[in-house]
């Protein structure tokens, strides 16, 4: 196992270590009787050992056990603490310290520590300790010398604040672009040019510490399965894939009650009980995988399971008893129907267990999903398995987007949908359908869409976008046309969440305020290209 | 009911806001447009880069006799988080300031309204804005996402 990534964690939380071992050993030079202090060191040594013997930094985890062997002694009383007994565990404490800066440095953990390890053994068997020389190399330098530790802990919501003033910064720089069209000076054009570099420069770096990879998020799930399983007596077994991508710890966290949400209905309601599973000639144990793949800025995590599929026909039948119209029921496309399950309150199981089934879930999932400007598609196989696609930004707040009007509103694309941008005849487009790649994708005018007039003009712009999740066929391309008056600059727009009172607009992810003051709404293309078509 | 009152004259009659909601006031020609917007939900503003929702003020009270507006003088209003604008045309504003509202006040509520001032001029209507607020979010919701 590749254990580099967790280099970092391994010196952070050893460095602590280290300094409590030192405060700890020094507490009981002056108050040997003091039981609290052998258990906090204790727990300290089992910790550097257990952290270092993971990491394969061997001299370490041993010199750790003789120390924790000889404090398990101290605790029950068998050995007496004596000052002779924490210099020796401090000289070792050196010799670890010195061990550990190897650590840092790449440098191999070449200190002999074998007549250290000997004296912690004699004095844990009670026999006179023999005063031992530390290895040169793990000899304090000189004076004592007082080191920081080059990793420092932060509350995470300190991020949050550094975030949200960049975006305060990038709209306070997208005002000053603005100034620049109307100016002559050279040297402010200059200046407003170096100040969006160092913008940039800020927000990458931020942006950068603020990722963590979905490892993190999906290190808790075999355990959440495990303990699923037991519940439900089912054989399940989780497989991950791409879980080294990194997000933004925002989206991070916000990802964990819906991938938990998820899995718990695949164990609960998707797959079969082994019974069941033996009489299809299903394999044991069941199959729930984790897929996670980076499209353009976006992460596409599917959770899969090869259970028994979802039964279109209960949904269906559940949504007319929920009060969804028997005409609306009929029209559905198949992925619509399969997103009834999103409903509030609807749940095809057919009984309340602890674990899942009383409808309250997947619409949340869905709510949240979106809330980070994510959307939620469902593919399923009746007697097969189903497949819950999640596709969700990367990273929050700093969208590239491309200004485009329509009707005279200025509106914001995300350029992750964008395949294609093409100028055309106003003729060309009243089809309804334009030619791409071989085949006709549907097109629908923005302007209709949003119900602002609009103008005739000769030439409009054609924008060809994956509406992913509007067209059926969950998880592959999707490809439509919007119709808008122009287009103009492609920005990094700080996008707010849309919060109450807007909370719920159709046809909107976000929103953003230009240079000049005016608030533009980021589209969200699936929504808009679905209702259009719907509509049709 | 106690605390400073911002006074709107309408062609509908007089209406108050406590000072201590107000933020701002700005002024535009023209209303950034909002998708979805309906009933008297009228656009969207920016105000210290903040995204504020408007509202046209004589349509919440069920005043729709104002000739079409020129211009629009929206009053900020921001409590706990929550931010709303209040559009009211080229009305004209003052006050009343708190030592004058003694024994003046009743709890008379309407719609949007949660008290009336008995002022010297004629009786002013204190706006609820937050049942406002709470209209303009239910105009706003639209229907499942399926």
């Amino acid at each position: 196992m590749d254990v580099s990534k967790y280099k970092t964690l391994y010196l952070q939380e050893t460095g602590e270590h280290i300094s409590g071992i030192e405060t700890g050993l020094l507490a009981l030079e002056k108050n040997a009787g003091d039981s609290s202090v052998l258990d906090n060191l204790f727990r300290h040594y089992h910790s550097i050992k257990g952290m270092s013997a993971s990491m394969g930094y061997e001299p370490i985890a041993l010199l750790s056990h003789a120390e924790e062997d000889l404090l398990d002694k101290m605790r029950s009383g068998k050995i007496a603490i004596s000052e002779e007994v924490t210099s020796a565990l401090l000289k070792c404490l050196d010799a670890t310290k010195a061990l550990f800066e190897r650590v840092k440095a790449d440098e191999p953990l070449d200190i002999d520590i074998s007549p250290l390890v000997a004296s912690l053994k004699s004095a844990a068997e009670g026999r006179p300790e023999r005063p031992v020389q530390p290895p040169t190399a793990a000899q304090p330098e000189g004076e004592h010398s007082l080191r920081l530790s080059s990793v420092m802990k932060v509350e995470g919501r300190l991020f949050d604040d550094l975030l949200a003033t960049v975006g305060d910064l990038f709209m306070t720089l997208s005002s000053f672009k603005s100034l620049t069209h109307g100016s002559r000076s050279v040297e402010f054009k200059n200046g407003v040019h170096q100040l969006g570099k160092s913008v940039n420069s800020l927000h990458d770096t931020i942006i950068f510490a603020r990722m963590l990879p979905l490892e993190d998020l999906a290190a808790g799930l075999p355990r959440v399965v495990r303990d699923l399983a037991k519940e439900t007596g089912k054989e399940v077994a989780l497989t991950t894939e791409g879980m080294d991508i990194s997000l933004d710890r925002t989206i991070l966290e916000g990802l964990g009650s819906p991938l938990v949400h998820i899995i718990r209905n695949a164990v609960d309601h998707g797959i079969e009980g082994p019974d069941e599973r033996k009489v299809a000639g299903k394999p044991l144990p069941a199959s729930v995988h984790i897929r996670a793949n980076v499209k353009k800025d976006r992460v596409v995590i599917e959770v899969s399971d090869d259970g028994r599929g979802i039964d279109r026909e209960k949904l269906k039948a559940k949504a007319l008893s929920k009060g969804v119209s028997a005409a609306r029921v009929e029209s559905m496309t198949d992925g619509e129907v399969l997103k009834l399950i999103c409903l509030p309150g609807l749940s095809t199981a057919e009984t309340v267990t602890s674990i899942s089934g009383r409808g309250v879930g997947m619409d949340v999932v869905k709510d949240a999903v979106e809330s980070f400007g994510g959307s939620l598609e469902i593919e399923s196989k009746r007697y097969l398995g189903t497949k819950i696609i999640l596709e969700m930004p990367r990273t929050s707040s700093i969208t590239k987007a491309l200004l485009v009007e329509a009707g005279g509103e200025q509106f914001l694309v995300p350029i992750s949908r964008i395949e294609k941008v093409v100028e055309l005849d106003s003729g060309a487009l009243e089809y309804g359908f334009y030619e791409y790649a071989g085949r006709d994708i549907p097109i629908v005018s923005l302007a209709g869409c949003l119900g602002i007039r609009q103008e005739a003009r000769p030439r409009r712009t054609l924008i060809v976008l994956d509406a992913r999740g509007t067209l059926g066929g969950a998880g592959t391309k999707s490809l439509a046309g919007l119709v808008v008056d122009d287009f103009s600059d492609e920005i990094d727009a700080y996008v707010k969440p849309l919060l109450p009172p807007i909370s719920k607009l159709r046809g909107a992810s976000g929103i953003t305020v230009l240079g000049d003051g005016r608030p533009v709404f980021l589209l969200d293309v699936p929504q808009i290209i679905s209702k259009a078509l719907k509509g049709s | 009911m106690e605390g400073d009152k911002l006074v709107i004259t309408l062609g509908a009659g007089r209406f108050a806001l406590d000072t201590k909601a107000v933020a701002g006031i700005i002024e535009l020609e023209r209303l950034p447009f909002l998708p979805g917007r309906s009933g008297f939900v009228t656009g969207i503003v920016s105000f210290r880069n903040e995204p504020v929702t408007v509202i046209d003020l004589s349509g919440a009270l069920g005043d729709f006799t104002d000739a079409p507006k020129t211009g629009h003088k929206v009053i900020i209003l921001s409590s706990k988080g929550r931010l709303l604008g209040i559009d009211i045309g080229s009305a004209q504003v003052s006050f009343i300031w708190d030592e004058e509202l003694k024994g003046r006040t009743t709890d008379e509520k309407g719609l949007y309204t949660s008290g009336r001032i008995y002022a010297a001029e004629g009786p002013v209507d204190i706006i609820d804005w937050q049942a406002i607020f709470n209209e303009t979010t239910r105009l706003l919701t639209t229907e499942d996402h399926v």
